[in-house]
């Protein structure tokens, strides 16, 4: 610990007299992060039902004091006008790490980025790539944003350590952009091109994957954008001499927006586009797959306004495929940090809601060619975001800003779909969702200066299919799907004085139903189904008190209490009660 | 508002956009009746596996299901088990090239064939098979132990357990059958390694460990020379008896040496576990990928890893523990044997 001290002291006092000309600046992060609790409950415990015995858990610890510190410096280094070099290192200590044996070291960020000539900008190293929706974008979480006082913080946390910045990836390579003016006053023309790897040879059998990129974009003032986006994932099979096999994904899309004050406040939307995917040296070889997409809508966001709706209509064939814009952020596999392992058998401990919201590591970092497995009890109309494959609807919602002294914001976001096809029967899935997100500050009703903020948000999900139609007993109900779920968070926190909120706050999440979730191959195909009868009740109630130093610097304590009850696993049900203290700083 | 109905009949348009297209296999292949539309065959009644033939197999069923293809050994007791997943069972899915699941070898005899399925009482049986020729040796990388020259394992134990290198054979009581002995000898020369124990008091009872520089493939350094740090890619086979008292687990470890100092550090480098429950009679074919092993939770013994990846190319020791299910009261125990390591493909004998 010591050397990690001082290694901060002396980075800092570098910073410091380097900052004096002007050349240097520091940036980065700071934490500190500690949980103490225990967990109880039937899994734990063991039980007797009926003639089966679950045996008491004599494997897994009942109670967990962990944590870590960690320190991110950044230096910002700019040896000339226009070129810019960042590099943000990381010590980090897990909190059983003594006299320096758990601390590790390494570089987190590394890029350089500048202009050429005043007209061409490029940047190497690491990147956060964004197009469109349907092409290259990182799409919210199953839950939501979690943009609450309670939890605002994890979320950052959540946000920073995965580097989901704006919903973008972070993908490792170079970058250009530059702008062409058009004839006409303002008419201009925007290309922007990458190159990123996405994934290392072993040089055996797995070959390195590149991902390529970018947009042309034309901007005719006073009528809107015209943008053509092209999305390249594609293997270079000669990387894995054993192997030979290869795949490509390619999506393109056109895309049109239309901002003409003639046709007054509304702005309208579209895109459409296809995509393609290969396999080289493949036995049998798959076929290759095109699919179509379109999605078209409108939005009223004059600025005046304290009211903006929208509506869109989306299509998606089930073989569109977009690995940029269809990776998952949430990672259901991926074994919790906290009390990770449950039973005798130590199984790996599924996610809860709780560890959606707080663990950086139950999440994806970067885009994956192949559909990522999800829960349809957390999402299930829209699990790849827009770009979810086999799905057809209109979506409309709208959004208040301010509109009285106490409502803060409301929104309401309204989907509903169908899917395409069917997915081994002709019938199709329906979907509806339904989100709404408030914030009220109760403030003026007590004549209070201080915030008293009650925020809310909920989503709900309903997803059914008929069964199949036969005469036959044996066939008859087959592949019905009655499936409803419920998110909610609620909390509320009292500002005590400028810089401290108590909270508290509850997290639910109910579900019940079945499902046939898809069982899919390297390829995207469907070969299989797996029966799921859900009937999970997933509980958090917490409260604690947050300490602002300021905006971007934060004290957290917090006590929480989760109860789940889940049908799926050995035991049914357990408790965890927990304490948590998280520090956090950016800079 | 000519524009709102405008907009809302293009929305009406396009929602209307569904293709008749199923998507995936039926759900009535699956979730229906279960029969059997064309009875289990085999391509070949006699079968040279030194000339390079090999069997195909074939049968149809009314849904797609879990079953295993058994093939017996009528003379020697071999086994070879095939699973798999379809409907339409075919030479794709469900051929024998003569290797086995069970030791000992298939000789040249006749052979009996039937399937079994897991969520159905029902049985399909075949004409039998005449093994004319047997399947050449399959190759191995890297041959950690054979037991055969009786060095490089050292022992560890809670109990006072049966932990040692076994030469010839031994009789050991057969839980499944009560009053009747085992005779267990070792698949693969005259040597293998035996963990049994019969007053259980704890889950883990004995260990046993080898150097990778003690394994018989070792080179210079102190490492198993694994040629790529792709867990995927590589697998740990090895013979693996089980008594079939159905409570004993076989624990195997490797254990990183993550900073290179030729040391393994239990406190700060990573150990790396797969856990096999023995539930069979004999000498099972146990193949695993190393991407299976997964980082130790038991705090102090290998839970923290300095580089916080898996290093199969940092390998510096193996152990393999004898554990038994909480609650046993009954014999546990296992032998091994002929622990190896191959790129790309599982061993098969």
């Amino acid at each position: 610990m010591r050397k990690s001290i001082l290694f901060i002291l002396m980075a800092l006092a570098a910073g410091q007299s380097l900052k004096a000309q002007d050349k240097l600046t520091v940036y980065g992060a700071g934490r500190f992060m500690m949980h103490s609790g225990g967990v109880s409950g039937d899994v734990y415990d063991g039980l007797v039902i009926g003639a089966d015995t679950l045996a008491t858990d004599t494997v897994s610890a009942r109670s967990e004091m962990a944590g870590y510190a960690l320190f991110d410096l950044g230096f910002r280094f700019r040896p000339n006008a226009n070129t810019e070099i960042k590099a943000l290192t990381r010590v980090y200590s897990e909190l059983d790490g003594f006299w320096g044996q758990g601390i590790n070291f390494n570089f987190r960020e590394l890029y350089a980025r500048g202009i050429v000539k005043g007209k061409v900008k490029y940047r190497v190293g690491d990147l956060d790539l964004k197009l469109s929706k349907f092409t290259l974008y990182n799409s919210n979480g199953d839950l939501g944003a979690h943009d609450n006082n309670a939890t605002h913080l994890f979320e950052d946390i959540i946000q920073y350590e995965n580097f989901y910045r704006n919903n973008s990836w972070r993908q490792q390579g170079l970058q250009t952009s530059f702008k062409l003016k058009l004839p006409g006053n303002g008419n201009r023309l925007d290309v922007l091109a990458f190159l990123a790897k996405n994934r290392q040879a072993d040089y055996f059998f797995t070959p390195d994957r590149l991902l390529a990129g970018g947009v042309l974009s034309y901007e005719k003032v006073s009528w809107g954008t015209l943008d053509y986006y092209r999305t390249d994932l594609f293997e270079i099979a000669e990387t894995a001499p054993f192997s030979g096999q290869a795949q490509r994904i390619s999506t393109q899309s056109l895309a049109a927006t239309v901002k003409n004050p003639k046709l007054g406040s509304m702005i309208y939307h579209f895109e459409t586009g296809f995509s393609n995917m290969h396999f080289i040296d493949y036995t049998p070889e798959p076929s290759v797959e095109t699919g179509l997409f379109f999605q078209g809508g409108i939005r009223e966001m004059s600025k005046g306004k304290k009211l903006h709706y929208f509506a869109n209509y989306n299509y998606v064939e089930s073989q569109f495929r977009a690995p940029g814009a269809q990776t998952r952020r949430n990672n259901f596999g991926a074994t919790p940090t906290q009390f990770s392992f449950q039973g005798n058998q130590e199984l790996v401990r599924q996610q809860t809601v709780f560890d959606l919201l707080t663990d950086p590591s139950a999440y994806f970092r970067t885009i994956d060619p192949v559909l990522g497995t999800f829960n349809p009890a957390y999402s299930n109309v829209q699990p790849y975001g827009d770009a979810t494959p086999n799905r057809t609807g209109i979506q409309a919602g709208f959004r208040f800003n301010q509109d009285s002294t106490w409502i803060e914001q409301l929104d309401a976001h309204v989907w509903l779909m169908s899917e395409v096809n069917g997915e081994g029967t002709d019938k199709r899935r329906s979907f509806f969702r339904a989100d709404l997100a408030t914030r009220f500050n109760f403030a003026s009703f007590f004549k209070s200066d201080r915030a008293l903020l009650l925020e809310a948000y909920i989503k709900l999900e309903q997803s059914n299919r008929d069964p199949i139609d036969s005469e036959l007993s044996a066939i008859a109900g087959i592949g019905e799907v009655d499936l409803s779920s419920l998110f909610m968070e609620l909390t509320l926190s009292k500002e005590i004085s400028e810089d401290l909120f108590l909270h508290a706050g509850a997290y639910v999440l109910r579900a019940r139903g079945n499902e046939y979730m898809s069982i899919r191959n390297e390829f995207n195909q469907i070969t299989d189904y797996s029966q799921m009868d859900i009937d999970l009740s997933d509980r958090t109630i917490l409260a604690g008190i947050k300490y602002s130093l300021n905006q971007n610097n934060h004290l957290m304590v917090q006590v929480r209490n989760s109860t789940i009850q889940n049908e799926q696993i050995v035991g049914k049900s357990y408790q965890i009660n927990q304490a948590l203290i998280t520090y956090n700083l950016f800079f | 508002m000519k524009k709102y109905i405008i907009i809302a009949l293009g929305l009406a348009l396009f929602s209307s956009c569904t293709k008749d297209e199923v998507e995936g296999p039926e759900l009535q292949d699956i979730f229906g009746e279960f029969g059997v539309v064309t009875p289990l065959t085999t391509d070949r009644s006699t079968v040279d596996f030194s000339a390079g033939e090999s069997v195909a197999f074939n049968a149809e069923l009314t849904i797609r299901t879990d079953w295993t293809l058994h093939i017996i050994g009528l003379s020697s007791g071999a086994k070879k088990e095939i699973k798999g997943r379809e409907r339409e069972i075919t030479q794709e899915v469900a051929r024998w090239n003569g290797s086995i699941t069970f030791a000992p070898l298939f000789g040249e005899e006749e052979c009996s064939v039937y399937m079994t399925f897991d969520e159905h009482p029902d049985t399909l049986f075949a004409d039998n098979i005449t093994v004319a020729g047997v399947k050449p040796e399959d190759s191995i990388n890297i041959l950690i132990s054979d037991f055969e020259t009786g060095t490089g394992w050292g022992t560890f134990a809670e109990a006072a357990a049966t932990n040692q290198n076994v030469n010839g054979s031994y009789f050991i009581a057969d839980p499944v059958n009560q009053g009747e002995f085992l005779s267990v000898a070792a698949p693969e020369g005259n040597r293998h390694w035996r963990m049994t124990y019969t007053n259980i008091n704890s889950v883990f009872i004995c260990g046993a460990n080898t150097l990778a520089a003690a394994s018989q493939d070792a080179e210079a350094d102190n490492y198993f020379s694994i040629g790529t740090n792709n867990p995927e890619n590589v697998y740990l086979n090895l013979l693996l008896y089980g008594l079939g008292d159905g409570n004993t687990r076989c624990s195997i470890g490797l254990q990183e040496d993550d900073n290179l100092d030729g040391e393994y550090d239990r406190f700060t480098e990573g150990t790396y576990n797969t856990t096999i429950e023995v539930d069979w009679q004999g000498w099972k074919v146990v193949s695993i990928p190393l991407s299976n092993f997964q980082l130790s939770t038991v705090g102090g013994f290998g839970n923290n890893d300095a580089t916080g990846n898996q290093d199969i190319d940092r390998i510096l020791s193996m152990e393999v523990l004898l554990l038994a299910a909480e609650g046993t009261t009954g014999p546990v125990g296992f032998g091994m044997d002929y622990l190896n390591f191959t790129y790309f493909s599982p061993w098969t004998p």
